[in-house]
C-alpha cells in the first residue's frame, strides 16, 4: 500500500470509528432487539416478527403514521414559503437585510424555548385567544382540541425551521447569474414571470435538497415541540414516530417494541435518502 | 544518596501510600431524584445528605436532580446499561413496580424500620417484598376556593359530601358566578385519571375495588361504565373549565383556583405544587377549603373512608450498586423521624413515618388534610393500580372525552382492548 493511501485511511479513521460506534453498532443492536420482547432489565425474550406484527395492528402506531402523512402533506408550505421569501430577499425588496436576519432568528432558539413560548401564546387562556377575544371572537383550544392541535404544532414547526431553508435557498440563488434576470427584465418580463420561468427552474437542485431535508426534519426532529406543546395529545392527535418511540422506551419499558418502531422509521428515512440520491443523480447527470 | 534524602523519600512514600489508602476508603453514593431541585424540597435533601455524611466519614452523597418530565426515560437508560445511581427516587404504584427487576428487595434489610412506615403497599412486589421505602404518603383530595363558594351562595364550611351535593354546588357556581365549577390540569391527561379514580372509589363496593386491584375488572364492565357516566356528566353539564387539555396540573390548575376562576380543584395531599401548602400559599390562608371526594350514589356514612392513600415517593436501591449497605443506611436516614419532620415543614410533605408529630402543621388546610388522614383514609389507591399501558390509553381517551371527540363506549372499548392485549402479551 502506498504511503499516501495509508495517510488517507488514517484521516478517515476517526470519522469511521465514530460512525461505527455511535451509528452502526446501535443500528445493528436495535435491529436485533426489534425481534425481542425486552424490558431492558431481564434477558430479552425472542419473539421473531412479533413486534412488527403488533405494529400492523397497533392503533396508536397507525394514528402516529397517519399524523406523519398529514404533516408530510403540508410539505409544499414548508418549502414554498421559505422559497418565496428567499426570492424576495434575493430580488432586494425594501428591507431585505432586516428580513434575512429576522427569518434566521428562530433557528438559534431551541425547540424547547419555542415550544414554551407558543404554549403560552396558544393555550386556551393564552395571548392569541385574549387578543381575538377583544373582537368578541370565541377562543379555540389550539393545543387541547384534537381538531386544531396538529395544525398548531405544524405551523409552529414551520416557523421554527423555515429560516434555515431561506438561507439554503439564498445560497442557491447566488448561483443564478444576475445577467439572466436583468435580460429578462429588459425583455419585459414581470416579477411573476421571472420567478416562474427563470428563478424556480434554475433553483431546482436546491429545491430538491430542501424538500428531502425538510422531509427528514418532519420525520425525526419534531420531538421537542410536541413534548413541550401538547405531550402528544389530545389523544394521539400530535403523536409523531420519534415521540412514540421515546414513550415506548422510557415510560413503557418496551425496548424491543421501541426498536421495531425505530427500525421502521429508519427504513422510511432511508427510502427518503435513496430518493434524494436518485433525484440528485438525475439532475446532475448530463 | 544521603540518609536525610533517603528518609525524606521514605516519608514521602509512606505519606503517598497513606493518602492512597484514604482515597481507597472514600466512597461516593450516587442518588438520583426528580425532586431535589424544587425549592420547597431542597432543605429535606440537604438534611439527609449532611446527616448521612456526618454519620459516614469518607462517604460523599452525590445527589443528582434529573428533570421530572424525563426521569423514567433517563432511569430506563441507566437500567439498560446496569450502571449509574446507587439509590433512586420513585413514584409509588406501577411506575415503581414495573422496574422491580432492577431493584433490590428491601423487606429484610428494613425489618426494623418497616413497622414505623405506612404507604408500603405501593412499592410491594407480587411476592410481598418491597422495592422501595416510602418517604411520604399521597392521595387525591378536593381543594375549593371559599370566595367562589360564598359568591355562589354556598356555605364554605359545608363542602359537598355526595355526588348530588356536588351537582348542586356546580349548578350554583355556574348560575351565580363567572367561575367554572371544576378545573383540571389535563395537558398530559393525568388529572382525568385522578378524577376517574376518585369517582370510582366514591362509587364502588370494597369487592369491586379489590377486583380492580387484581386487574380482574373489565373496563367495559357495568361498574366502570357507572364511573365514566359520572365523568361524562361533569363534561356534558359544563362543570369543567374550558381548555383544561392545555393546562398543567401543577402550575396552571393551581393558578386558576387561586385566581377564583374555578371553584374546585382535585389536588394531592402531600409534597406537590398542587398539594395543600402551595395551594394555600397561592390562594391565601383561610381561603382554601379541603373536601373528601364525594360519595357517589350512596350514603356518605356508608362510605366514610373516601381518602385513598398510599406511598407517594420512595427511595429504592439498584441491583448493580456496589454500595448497597451504604444505600440502606442512606434510606434509613431519609425515612427517619428527624428528616421526615423537615420534609413536612419545608415542603408540606406528609411523612410515611408514623412517629413524626403532625401537630406542628398549623395551617387550616394542613390540619384538615391531617384530620382526614386520621378519620377517613383507606390504604391503597385505585390510580396506582392502572397498568402502564391502560393508564396511557386512559390519559388519551380522557382528553378526547373532554373535547367531545370520543364517546364513553368507544373510550371503554379502547382501554379494554389495551388491557386484553397486555394480558395476552404477558402470557
Amino acid at each position: 500500500m502506498k504511503r499516501e493511501s495509508i495517510f488517507v485511511y488514517l484521516f478517515v479513521l476517526p470519522a469511521l470509528g465514530l460512525f461505527v460506534i455511535f451509528r452502526l453498532i446501535p443500528l445493528v443492536a436495535g435491529s436485533v432487539f426489534s425481534f425481542s420482547d425486552w424490558n431492558g432489565i431481564v434477558d430479552p425474550r425472542w419473539i421473531g416478527l412479533g413486534n412488527y406484527a403488533e405494529l400492523l395492528t397497533d392503533p396508536v402506531f397507525q394514528a402516529t403514521m397517519l399524523n406523519t402523512v398529514k404533516v408530510l402533506i403540508t410539505l409544499p408550505i414548508w418549502v414554498g414559503l421559505p422559497l418565496l421569501l428567499a426570492i424576495f430577499i434575493y430580488l432586494e425588496v425594501p428591507g431585505a437585510r432586516v428580513y434575512r436576519a429576522a427569518y434566521f432568528f428562530p433557528i438559534v432558539l431551541s425547540s424547547i424555548i419555542i415550544g414554551t413560548m407558543f404554549s403560552i401564546i396558544l393555550r386556551f387562556d393564552g395571548t392569541l385567544n385574549q387578543f381575538v377575544g377583544l373582537a368578541h371572537i370565541p377562543g379555540v383550544d389550539w393545543l387541547g382540541d384534537g381538531r386544531y392541535a396538529l395544525l398548531a404544532v405544524i405551523l409552529v414547526a414551520i416557523w421554527a425551521h423555515f429560516g434555515m431553508s431561506v438561507l439554503i435557498f439564498l445560497s442557491g440563488l447566488t448561483t443564478i447569474p444576475p445577467e439572466i434576470i436583468e435580460a429578462a427584465r429588459i425583455d419585459g418580463a414581470n416579477l411573476t414571470q421571472i420567478i416562474w420561468r427563470i428563478v424556480i427552474p434554475m433553483l431546482r437542485p436546491t429545491i430538491e435538497l430542501v424538500v428531502v431535508m425538510t422531509t427528514i426534519t418532519i420525520l425525526t426532529s419534531m420531538f421537542g415541540l410536541i413534548y413541550v406543546m401538547t405531550g402528544g395529545g389530545p389523544g394521539t392527535a400530535t403523536y409523531m414516530p420519534e415521540f412514540l418511540i421515546w414513550l415506548m422506551q422510557g415510560q413503557f419499558n418496551r425496548l424491543g417494541y421501541a426498536s421495531a418502531m425505530s427500525v421502521t422509521l429508519f427504513v422510511v428515512v432511508a427510502l427518503v435518502g435513496i430518493a434524494q440520491i436518485r433525484l440528485m443523480r438525475n439532475q446532475w447527470s448530463p | 544518596m544521603s540518609s536525610a534524602l533517603k528518609l525524606k523519600l521514605m516519608m514521602a512514600l509512606v505519606a503517598s501510600l497513606a493518602s492512597t489508602a484514604v482515597f481507597a476508603d472514600d466512597k461516593t453514593l450516587v442518588v438520583w431524584d426528580f425532586k431535589s431541585s424544587e425549592p420547597l424540597m431542597k432543605p429535606y435533601f440537604d438534611i439527609i445528605k449532611s446527616t448521612f455524611e456526618k454519620a459516614h466519614p469518607g462517604v460523599t452523597v452525590e445527589e443528582i436532580a434529573q428533570p421530572a418530565d424525563t426521569y423514567y426515560t433517563v432511569l430506563g437508560t441507566a437500567i439498560n446499561a446496569q450502571q449509574g445511581p446507587d439509590v433512586v427516587l420513585l413514584n409509588g404504584g406501577n411506575l415503581a413496580i414495573d422496574r422491580a427487576d432492577a431493584l433490590v428487595p428491601l423487606k429484610d434489610k428494613f425489618a426494623d424500620t418497616i413497622p414505623n412506615l405506612v404507604g408500603l403497599t405501593s412499592f410491594q412486589r407480587t411476592d410481598g417484598d418491597y422495592i422501595a421505602m416510602p418517604l411520604t404518603v399521597q392521595g387525591s383530595i378536593w381543594y375549593y376556593n371559599k370566595d367562589v363558594y360564598k359568591s355562589a351562595g354556598l356555605d364554605p364550611s359545608k363542602p359537598p359530601q355526595t355526588w348530588t351535593d356536588f351537582e348542586a354546588a356546580c349548578t350554583a357556581i355556574k348560575a351565580k358566578t363567572s367561575a367554572s365549577c371544576v378545573t383540571f390540569g389535563n395537558k398530559d391527561g393525568t388529572d382525568f385519571i385522578n378524577v376517574i379514580a376518585t369517582i370510582a372509589h366514591g362509587m364502588w363496593s370494597a369487592d369491586t375495588r379489590a377486583k380492580f386491584f387484581k386487574h380482574d375488572l373489565a373496563w367495559t364492565s357495568d361498574e366502570m361504565r357507572g364511573v365514566f357516566a359520572k365523568a361524562k356528566e361533569m363534561i356534558d353539564n359544563g362543570w369543567i373549565e374550558n381548555g383544561v387539555n392545555s393546562y398543567s396540573p401543577y402550575t396552571d390548575a393551581v393558578n386558576i383556583l387561586a385566581g377564583g376562576r374555578t371553584g374546585n380543584l382535585l389536588g394531592l395531599i402531600s409534597d406537590a405544587p398542587n398539594s395543600w401548602k402551595n395551594v394555600e400559599d397561592m390562594t391565601g390562608e383561610g381561603n382554601v377549603g379541603v373536601a373528601l371526594p364525594p360519595a357517589v350514589d350512596k350514603d356518605p356514612a356508608a362510605n366514610p373512608k373516601r381518602l385513598e392513600v398510599d406511598g407517594g415517593i420512595g427511595f429504592a436501591i439498584t441491583k448493580w450498586s456496589t454500595n448497597q449497605d451504604l444505600a440502606v443506611d442512606f434510606i434509613k436516614t431519609a425515612v427517619s423521624t428527624e428528616a421526615a419532620a423537615v420534609l413536612m415543614q419545608s415542603a408540606g410533605g406528609l411523612p410515611s413515618n408514623t412517629k413524626v408529630d403532625l401537630s406542628g402543621l398549623n395551617s387550616e388546610a394542613a390540619k384538615q388534610v391531617v384530620n382526614f388522614l386520621g378519620c377517613c383514609s383507606v390504604d391503597g389507591r385505585i390510580k396506582s393500580y392502572y397498568v402502564t399501558a391502560e393508564r396511557a390509553e386512559l390519559q388519551r381517551v380522557g382528553q378526547l372525552l373532554i373535547t367531545g371527540q370520543m364517546s364513553v363506549d368507544d373510550a371503554l372499548q379502547s382501554i379494554e382492548q389495551v388491557r386484553q392485549k397486555e394480558i395476552a402479551r404477558k402470557k
